[in-house]
């Protein structure tokens, strides 16, 4: 049987080998170039020119808009990703349980704790929380096997997901100690009970 | 923490048998066991009872709270109160398991202290997965779990506290790496004027 | 039997604890321990003198029983309660390794700033070998994998190490009335009093401290 491991039992935290941050910030975001940059048209692959001209709007990975956007002269100013825009948030706000979560997007807590650092009015951060606590009777409902329809775990983003395979495991590993008796005791028997306990009345 | 290991833990709950031989005392480390007269109660740890259990060296007591009549109480309680009720034994799912299986024979009417404890668990863990919600709604940062059993903590476990710290870090950018220094507010975009505003 | 080996392996600032605790209470503490650092997301202060107070108790218990007939119900008994022993201890070692695995740069580092400090160190010997062999021999690998692309900034990784997450949320009890703990930083008059046997889930920075001075236990 699986053990879990410690390791699954800290929730997860980024640091600089996680794959996960490093997938997440691969993620493009709107941007703007405040300055002239030398010798780098070739970004913009709708111009054919040999500088890139500020005032250029280009779609860059985050990772590199967040260094180009910090400091004490920044280059770029950096927009919002589509699914953190004001259309998007409203979705969420109406239901975040009925949203596809994934085809939003495979890392959207992720990549929204990066973006809400460009958000100083806190909607990022906001509709972040929003959605995970909305969402979170689902996921727990998934992990617990209860209602199972598998295809939500199809929905949920990678963060969700994590959470789902530990939790689920953890359930499982329970149910089997429930079960794991010469007379069961776990969810499974409940029809078993069931009967044994209408007998019992009739008696 | 495995449930085995929760189950390995209520192991040193103590409990009565009645041996079919006879020993002196034996000093444990923990403590002394015996001595065993044939036919007589002692004390003894529950992984030493259901080991003795096994080669069929003694017969268990079941402990006082083990009866249809104070666990159905226990099961009204527990139905009737919003709040989670004390259980009478800090471990009562893990002994109740583990005395049921190895020694259902010495236990008036076993298969119903089963379903009762059952129904009893299933009530519970109900109560449970209403608390976590509501806590998870409101992002809470502290709940108190009076009356919940170690094995009930961590039928949470790591679900609750995992999503609670995801929920903590949302709200806040995490410490040490990109912190909001590096990236000062002026080159904020989407907010008018920020240059004030931090 | 005799607790020989009680006074003969104390920490000095340990003794006046540890002429008072019996055997039970002493297994009790090293259950206590293993729990805490199980549950903790941080490496805890080794505690030194409840591993090698028990692992005495056991040897000294095997010996005892050596003699015996290997069937004898009183040699199967003692050596039930030894493997459980043997158990907790291997599972606290085995879980703080882990840890240094994970945590080996900043553990290492606390480490030396609680010895500038003048402070107690977390690690025993053994770990703190270990912890440092550890750090070396990632540091070699990296260095030889990381040196076949000359444009990469040699030490950008050591930069940041991997750190556990102090605010992750743990389930804890409280041994005795605490009061005024601070269950959120934004909001200084949030807190809470913990009474002696109350349960709760609380983010582990709020009570690593009273962790540590024996106030709390984790769950």
């Amino acid at each position: 049987m699986i053990k879990l491991k410690i390791v699954l039992e800290h929730s997860y935290y980024p640091n600089y080998f996680a794959i996960e941050d490093i997938i997440a910030t691969q993620e493009k975001a709107p941007c703007k170039f405040l300055v002239n940059i030398p010798k780098l048209g070739k970004l913009n692959a709708a111009s054919e020119e040999d500088d890139l001209k500020a005032g250029t709007s280009l779609e860059l990975p985050v990772w590199l808009v967040q260094q180009l956007a910090s400091g004490r002269q920044p280059l770029v100013t950096i927009d919002l990703p589509k699914s953190y825009k004001p259309a998007y948030r409203e979705i969420l706000k109406a239901d975040a349980t009925a949203v596809d979560l994934h085809k939003f997007g495979l890392y959207f807590y992720e990549l929204g704790c990066h973006i809400a650092q460009f958000d100083n009015q806190g909607d990022v951060r906001e509709i972040l929380v929003h959605t995970f606590t909305t969402r979170f009777k689902q996921l727990m409902d998934l992990a617990d096997n209860i209602g199972l329809d598998p295809s939500a775990i199809d929905k949920l983003d990678m963060l969700e997901r994590k959470l789902f395979k530990d939790g689920n495991l953890a359930r499982n590993l329970l149910n089997n100690w429930l079960n794991n008796s010469i007379i069961p005791m776990g969810a499974a028997t409940m029809v078993v009970n069931h009967r044994k306990r209408k007998r019992i009345n009739v008696e | 923490m495995n449930p085995d290991d929760i189950e390995f833990i209520a192991e040193n709950e103590l409990v009565q048998v009645i041996s079919n031989f006879n020993s002196p005392v034996i000093a444990l480390i923990k403590g002394n066991v015996g001595p065993f007269r044939a036919g007589l109660t002692t004390h003894v740890p529950l992984w030493l009872a259901v080991n003795l259990r096994q080669r069929r060296q003694c017969k268990i007591v079941p402990p006082s709270w083990m009866n249809v009549d104070d666990l159905e109480e226990c099961k009204t309680r527990e139905k009737n109160l919003r709040i989670f009720t004390k259980m009478p034994s800090d471990h009562y799912i893990e002994v109740a398991k583990l005395l049921l299986d190895c020694s259902s024979d010495d236990i008036p009417q076993a298969d119903e202290i089963r379903t009762i404890i059952k129904d009893i668990w299933d009530i519970r863990m109900a109560k449970i997965r209403n608390s976590v919600n509501s806590l998870i709604k409101n992002s809470s940062s502290f709940a108190a779990l009076d009356n919940l059993t170690m094995f009930e903590i961590n039928s949470m476990m790591p679900l609750v506290p995992a999503c609670l710290s995801q929920i903590m870090r949302l709200k806040k950018p995490p410490r040490g790496l990109n912190t909001q220094s590096q990236f000062p507010s002026s080159i904020l975009i989407n907010t008018t004027n920020t240059t004030n505003s931090l | 039997m005799d607790d020989i080996s009680s006074e003969d392996i104390l920490l000095e600032e340990d003794e006046s604890e540890m002429m008072h605790l019996t055997p039970a209470q002493l297994v009790d503490r090293m259950q206590e321990t293993w729990i805490n650092e199980i549950r903790a997301p941080e490496i805890l202060p080794y505690k030194y003198e409840y591993v090698e107070c028990l692992l005495e108790h056991i040897n000294s218990m095997e010996e005892n029983i050596e003699t015996l007939q290997t069937a004898s119900l009183v040699k199967v008994v003692h050596q039930l309660e030894i493997d459980r022993f043997r158990y907790i201890i291997a599972s606290y070692l085995r879980t703080r390794l882990e840890k240094i695995e994970l945590h080996v740069f900043h553990i290492l580092k606390e480490e030396d700033t609680r010895i500038e400090k003048n402070e107690l160190p977390y690690l025993s010997d053994g770990e703190l070998q270990f912890a440092q062999e550890y750090k070396n021999s990632i540091e070699q690998h990296f260095q030889s994998v990381l040196s076949f692309w000359p444009g990469m900034p040699p030490d950008d990784w050591k930069n940041n190490p991997v750190v556990p997450n102090l605010d992750s949320f743990v389930f804890l009890k409280s041994k005795e009335n605490v009061e005024g703990v601070i269950i959120d930083d934004s909001d200084e008059n949030d807190i809470v009093d913990l009474k002696e046997g109350s349960q709760v889930i609380l983010s582990y920075s709020k009570i690593a401290d009273l962790l540590k001075n024996d106030k709390v236990s984790l769950l």
